[in-house]
């Protein structure tokens, strides 16, 4: 019985978690760089800048925007809360 | 960074950088809690450090507990005011950048060297963590580790505060008699700045505890009710160390070596016949370049360590590992009293 309530519970959340993915889709992304996708990061939305903290700096210091550095550790578990 | 349109409305008033690995990264400037899996810095165009988020105490279930997507959010529009009274404020900024390090960059760290070299591949990555624990291993191997090294970005709870996790710098209980206490900080009290410093998250606090002296008095400006009051928190003694490090992955190779060590809880130390004040801890795994020279000692997975050098005096896995560093040297042989079985067993290992 509790198998069977699992497997339904597992079944709905991956059709949620596909509905998501193809709402995500929708959204432009920042292409990555191979160590990106050989890590398999997440999808980065279009204004963020991939790996490239250069680029950043350059880009700060032509607008006159701030810049936000998010530092983070693909393979090491923890943190994915806030990238989620 | 998926989509959320409120997030990204601020975000987009940011040059926003995602940065997954750390070669070539100037540690003159990102000097951040290390063994954060994810952290940010906030800086103006001009590099001028506006303030740092991301805060960890444990590692495995509750290694993200103290991350909060709305805290982030608070941090993002408290850097974008600080952005607005820039440069006008430069100088109350000027004590978030972090002394000269001893390593410019990850990769000229003793052991990085290699992984500075060609292409960043996943298995040459240099993740945050290494950047401590390599550190700290050198100043092992030179006989220069001190405990300022190891607790390092202390949590507020050291001096008796406990700030709002989503919030950031909203005070939700304080420790009778502790330090904050003492300043009279309150449930329901904002701190906005420390040290001089004006803060945009906990991470930024724990950066003013961290590069505070011990024996310090420390300015904080609070809003209470509309009103903002000065305070003076006084910090004296040992109070930025005892804290737990052991989930802190700079502990792996600076720290263990490879040796993860369990306490038994009181009903296993008694069907043990071991007293409930002795050391007892289980080794629960040997890892890594560690191990051999473990392994070739006699230590086995399993065992329980009940004394160390001939002292038995019960200690956290924090405090065995600690203790062990800051008190044997690279040439060092140490004592462990092991049980196994019912059998006792001498164990003399190198320092590993």
């Amino acid at each position: 019985m509790k198998q069977t309530t699992l497997f339904f519970a597992t079944s709905i959340a991956s059709l949620f978690a596909a509905l998501s993915i193809a709402t995500a889709a929708d959204v432009k992304l920042t292409e990555q760089s191979e160590l990106g996708k050989s890590v398999k990061d997440i999808p980065v939305a279009a204004h963020w800048i991939y790996d490239d903290l250069a680029k950043a700096k350059a880009e700060a210091k032509e607008s006159g925007k701030p810049l936000l550095v998010v530092l983070r550790c693909v393979p090491c578990p923890p943190g994915k809360t806030l990238d989620e | 960074m998926q989509p959320d349109k409120e997030l990204e409305a601020i975000e987009k008033q940011f040059v926003c950088v995602r940065i997954i690995q750390t070669k070539g990264l100037d540690l003159g400037l990102f000097q951040y809690d290390y063994d954060m899996s994810w952290a940010a810095m906030f800086l103006a165009p001009d590099l001028t450090i506006y303030g740092r988020y991301g805060t960890r105490n444990a590692s495995g279930p509750g290694s993200d507990s103290l991350l909060s997507a709305a805290a982030f959010k608070k941090a993002a529009e408290r850097a974008l005011k600080l952005h607005k009274g820039f440069p006008g404020n430069k100088g109350q900024l000027a004590a978030k950048k972090g002394k000269t390090p001893d390593y410019p960059v990850p990769e000229k760290t003793p052991g990085l060297e290699e992984r500075g070299q060609g292409e960043t591949t996943r298995q040459k990555c240099i993740h945050c963590h290494m950047v401590k624990e390599f550190a700290l291993r050198a100043k092992w191997e030179a006989g220069k580790l001190s405990p300022a090294d190891l607790w390092v970005y202390p949590m507020p709870e050291r001096i008796g505060l406990a700030l709002d996790v989503d919030d950031g710098l909203l005070v939700t209980a304080v420790e009778k008699d502790a330090p904050a206490a003492k300043a009279g900080l309150a449930a329901g009290d904002e701190l906005v700045s420390a040290g001089g410093q004006p803060l945009i998250s906990t991470a930024d606090f724990q950066w003013v505890l961290h590069t505070s002296s011990a024996d310090a008095k420390l300015p904080v400006t609070i809003r209470r009710g509309g009103k903002t009051l000065e305070k003076t928190i006084v910090l004296a003694g040992n109070w930025k160390e005892r804290s737990n490090i052991a989930w802190r992955a700079s502990s792996w190779y600076g720290l263990r070596q490879g040796l993860k060590v369990e306490p038994l809880s009181a009903t296993d130390k008694k069907s043990r016949g071991i007293d409930e004040d002795n050391l007892a801890l289980a080794v629960k795994g040997l890892f890594g370049k560690g191990a051999p020279k473990l392994q070739a000692a006699g230590l086995c997975n399993g065992d329980i360590i009940v004394a160390v050098d001939g002292k038995s005096e019960d200690l956290t896995e924090s405090a065995f590992l600690v203790n062990l560093r800051l008190n044997h040297g690279p040439k060092d042989s140490v004592k462990f009293t092991v049980l196994r079985g019912e059998k006792k067993e001498e164990l003399a290992i190198p320092m590993w």
